[in-house]
């Protein structure tokens, strides 16, 4: 019996899964979902479209209620009751009668049919809509005969529920006293604020409608959009203002005296009411201000209510302004950000806008007080601390209502600054590094030069792998993230400058070629002098291995020839040292085969204080994981062997390879050699990585530096500059100052 | 009927025999397992050229002499993870031992077909000397190509003279466990 039940059960299963996924795979725009007015349902060329903002609906719509839609000049005029709306594809904006009203979202034209919000199309008919969840249906039914238009004259005191606000009540807020009588309110203005018209737009060029509407828009700066239908309906007009960065709210019409206000929690809001103003539903107005994003209106109790909505609880205030009332809302402070060390230290404060700000300082104990006036602080009064250094403890609290309070516990003789940025204020102290110089001297003589302070201590040291100097002022913060500099010719190759720890500023210079250092001071600057010496009076040979019917090993893609990469090496080194003023004795300058025992004797025969033999490197091809840079020196000689280790160290460093070490010599020209000798293999042409770096000029250019940096350093081995530094003769070079990076974030931040 | 049963015993006694030898051959890698063999010392090159790396090889006792150790050399190694240091096959024209000076006589394929680099030429001579140098009493090993003396192999040792073993080449076979 089970048998023939399955059959029909697994086809019902796929059937409803195959169903299943083609209706996933709708569009959500083919909603499923009716328009029904008066238990009938609406054709269905009017079917709602769901989009993120909600729905929309094809502006014939208002057909079935007793409107009407006109075309022209890319402008679509709805009309009903006398009332008119101008609605544009792709403007956000609908004027109605002389009134702008912002739409959540720009209409959009389908096949000559304009999509409109269903709510703002609704509001504008005078329809209600409630949603049947259960039958997927939209209900359009009008709300009473008197809401044809949106009139002040039409409204009755506070018995239409607010239309703006569906399902919303009056706010159950503390009652708010009411005073005085009617408004005197002024008569609607008439001029609306902003005012475009399809007069002169050439005809289906709605782009340039909107651009010339956005061009307007633009050309309004400050002042955004007077809610006018507040006007219209109480006389009291609300215009938000920026300024300074935040966001104030003009009332005109009204006397400070007729406004009570409230602060309500959870979520945070401000209700403000209108005493003797009467009561209207209106809809909600989006303001720009991220701190009171909206704002509401309704009748409460006789009387106008608005409620602004609050992204954070602020306090606030309302004063006087002209002959009408200014609303001021509190910026709050909601973080703190500290960056305390014991050399140093910064308080980030976040605050919108200006902020204004009195600073004093308060002794026994010793403090300093920092007061941020039209601030409310969104936290909890709090303790932070305490600290080692300048600073001990740092505290924040609401002073007075209009106050935040920040106190500082902190040594006598210690200078706090105060930063204002976009972003709020910092409070900054401690020994600061505001600039780093440079200055080249000579193709040779390289300075960096830091203003320290007496206290800063300042070192220097060496590092390799690759060649860098470092010059660590401790005890300093870095002001301001730094540009790194890139230098083409010289010794130094690029200059940088980080935030090394919490209390050391490191300056890295990185190094083409040896030098050889100093530290010195010139009028309050520290300067870190830089030297690559001379090998004047010194002769050298250099041997490019192989040669002529010698070809050496050979590439193991590309089949280059080692005979060609030694000598185009050994000719780059040739004038490096030449540059240096060294006399140097070449092997072979050209692709000519010399023998081993020539090659040593020329270097006996000139008494060369040094040879050195280039060579690149390979070993049977199938173990061609062999890679890196190799020495050969007669071990057992410590001068020999001294050469050996610069010349691998300073090649390794220059070139990144892997280092194979100073090795004992077996070969013929080094053994022959009566000088300190050196064979060195560069690189593996057998391995194709390194063969691929050693057919690049670059990279021969980088072994010829790495050879003649071991050179150097064979001939200078001191580090440090060992004559007394005077600094009198490069007083010609003009000083440069690193640029400032443009890094988002604090010092701390710095690369 | 006796007659079978002695060859039964016999034919059971080799199987014995032989499966006793198979083990041995397959621990020391033995392919002449049926003759009298000898250990002897090879020296190939390690995966990265850092050296040589010793290889075991039993040779039968009459092939154990220099030439035969040569030919093993050229041969390759059988560990996976070496190197061989020498072409193959190379024509070994004569290997002499007179006292402590071994004399190899290569062809001149060996110039011919080397890769070239100072790493390669070590890993190449030093690895027919220090496996020569294993022989005992030989301890030098003098080159010839072709019948006549050389300077040097590919540009970089000096090969005029006799070459001495160079026991600091020698890594540990311990390394290539490492995935050297």
């Amino acid at each position: 019996m089970k048998t023939p039940r399955r059959g029909p059960a697994c086809f019902i299963a796929i059937a409803a899964s195959i169903l299943a996924v083609w209706c996933a795979a709708l569009p959500v725009g083919a909603s499923t979902i009716r328009l029904m007015s008066g238990g009938r349902e609406l054709p269905l060329e009017y079917s709602p479209v769901l989009t993120a903002q909600g729905f929309m609906v094809p502006v014939g719509l208002a057909s079935l209620f007793g409107g009407s839609v006109d075309a022209a000049d890319g402008t679509f005029v709805v009309q009903r009751a006398g009332q008119t709306a101008e609605l544009i594809p792709g403007v956000a904006v609908a004027r109605v009668g002389a009134v702008h009203r912002e739409l959540v979202s720009a209409p959009v034209e389908v096949d000559g049919d304009l999509y409109v919000p269903l709510r703002f199309l609704a509001d504008f008919l005078g329809l209600r809509i409630s949603w049947d969840l259960a039958a997927n249906t939209l209900d359009l039914s009008p709300w009473t005969s008197a809401l044809g238009g949106r009139t002040a004259g039409t409204r009755g005191a506070g018995s239409a529920p607010a239309a703006s606000a569906p399902g919303e009540t009056a706010e159950s807020g503390p009652p708010v006293s009411a005073s005085l009588a009617v408004p005197g309110g002024r008569g609607s203005a008439e001029a609306p604020r902003l005012s475009f018209s399809s007069g002169p737009v050439a005809s289906g060029s709605v782009s340039a409608a909107v651009s010339r509407l956005l061009e307007q828009l633009e050309g309004r700066t400050g002042v955004e959009f007077a809610w006018l239908d507040l006007e219209r309906a109480t006389g009291v007009r609300l215009t938000p203002v920026k300024s300074g960065g935040v966001w104030e709210y003009r009332l005109e019409g009204i006397s400070p005296a007729r406004i009570t206000t409230a602060l309500l929690v959870d979520p945070p809001r401000l209700i403000v009411d209108l005493a003797g103003v009467p009561g209207s539903p209106l809809n909600p107005f989006v303001t720009g201000d991220p701190l009171a994003p909206r704002v509401r209106g309704m009748e409460f109790e006789g009387r106008m209510r608005l409620v602004f909505d609050l992204a954070e609880s602020v306090g606030h205030r309302i004063e006087e302004d002209g002959d009408g009332a200014r609303l001021v809302l509190y910026r709050p402070l909601s973080r703190l950000g500290l960056d305390v060390s014991p050399t140093g230290g910064r308080i980030a404060l976040e605050v919108p806008g200006e902020t204004t700000y009195k600073i004093s300082r308060l002794a026994e104990p010793e403090r300093l007080v920092l007061d941020l006036y039209d601030t409310s602080l969104t936290t909890p009064a709090a303790v932070y601390g305490p600290f080692e250094g300048p600073v001990k403890q740092v505290r924040v609290a609401q002073f007075q209502p209009h106050i935040t309070r920040l106190v500082l516990d902190v040594a006598a003789a210690t200078p706090v600054d105060v930063e204002a940025g976009e972003d709020g204020l910092a409070l900054v102290w401690g020994d600061r590094v505001e600039s780093v110089a440079y200055r080249v001297v000579s193709p040779r003589e390289f300075h960096v030069g830091v203003n320290a302070p007496a206290g800063a201590q300042v070192r220097a040291f060496r590092l390799t792998h690759p060649d860098r100097l470092v010059m660590d002022v401790v005890g300093m913060r870095l002001k301001n993230p730094l540009k790194d500099e890139v230098f083409l010719e010289g010794p130094v190759s690029r200059l940088r400058v980080s935030q090394f720890d919490d209390q050391t500023v490191r300056i890295v210079a990185d190094l083409r070629h040896h030098v050889q250092y100093a530290l010195a001071s010139e009028q309050g600057r520290a300067v870190l002098v830089m030297r690559e010496p001379l090998l004047t009076g010194r002769t050298l040979t250099v041997d490019a291995g192989h040669g002529g019917h010698d070809g050496g090993a050979i590439g193991v893609r590309s089949g280059i020839l080692e005979k060609d990469v030694n000598l185009d090496i050994a000719l780059r080194l040739e004038a490096l040292l030449k540059g240096a003023q060294a006399v140097v004795h070449m092997t072979r300058v050209d692709d000519t085969f010399v023998d081993l025992w020539t090659r040593a004797d020329l270097a006996n025969e000139t008494r060369s204080d040094v040879l050195v033999s280039i060579h690149a490197n390979s070993s049977a091809s199938s173990s061609s994981t062999a890679r890196g840079t190799e020495t050969y020196v007669r071990m057992g000689e410590p001068e020999s062997e001294r050469l050996g280790i610069a010349l691998q160290g300073s090649l390794t460093s220059a070139l990144s390879t892997v280092d194979r070490g100073v090795r004992p010599n077996r070969y013929l020209v080094v053994r022959r050699a009566r000088m300190p000798a050196a064979l060195v293999e560069v690189a593996f042409l057998a391995h194709p990585d390194e063969e691929g770096l050693l057919a690049e000029g670059w990279f021969r250019q980088r072994a010829a530096e790495g050879i003649y940096n071991g050179l150097l350093r064979y001939f200078h081995p001191d580090d440090e500059i060992k004559d007394r530094v005077d600094l009198s003769g490069a007083a010609d070079a003009p000083w440069h100052t690193l640029e400032k990076a443009e890094v988002s974030g604090g010092p701390g931040a710095a690369p | 009927m006796k007659g079978w049963r002695w060859a039964t015993v016999v034919a059971l006694l080799v199987l014995l025999f032989a499966a006793a030898r198979w083990g041995d051959v397959a621990e020391r890698n033995d392919p002449y397992w049926f003759l009298p063999s000898e250990p002897v010392v090879l020296y190939f090159a390690a995966p990265d050229a850092a050296g040589l790396v010793p290889e075991i090889r039993w040779l039968p006792v009459g092939l154990a002499d220099a030439k035969g150790r040569l030919e093993a050399l050229v041969e390759g190694p059988k560990n996976a993870g070496l190197f061989p240091t020498l072409p193959s096959p190379l024509r070994i024209r004569s290997v002499t031992v007179e006292g402590d000076l071994a004399v190899v006589d290569f062809d001149g394929e060996l110039v011919r077909r080397h890769p070239g680099g100072s790493a390669g030429e070590i890993l190449t001579v030093f690895s027919v000397v220090n496996t020569l140098t294993e022989i005992p009493g030989v301890r030098r090993v003098a080159w010839r190509i072709d019948g006549r003396a050389v300077e040097t192999l590919v540009g970089h040792l000096d090969l005029s003279r006799p070459v001495e073993r160079d026991p600091s080449l020698i890594l540990s076979p311990d390394r290539l466990r490492g995935g050297l």
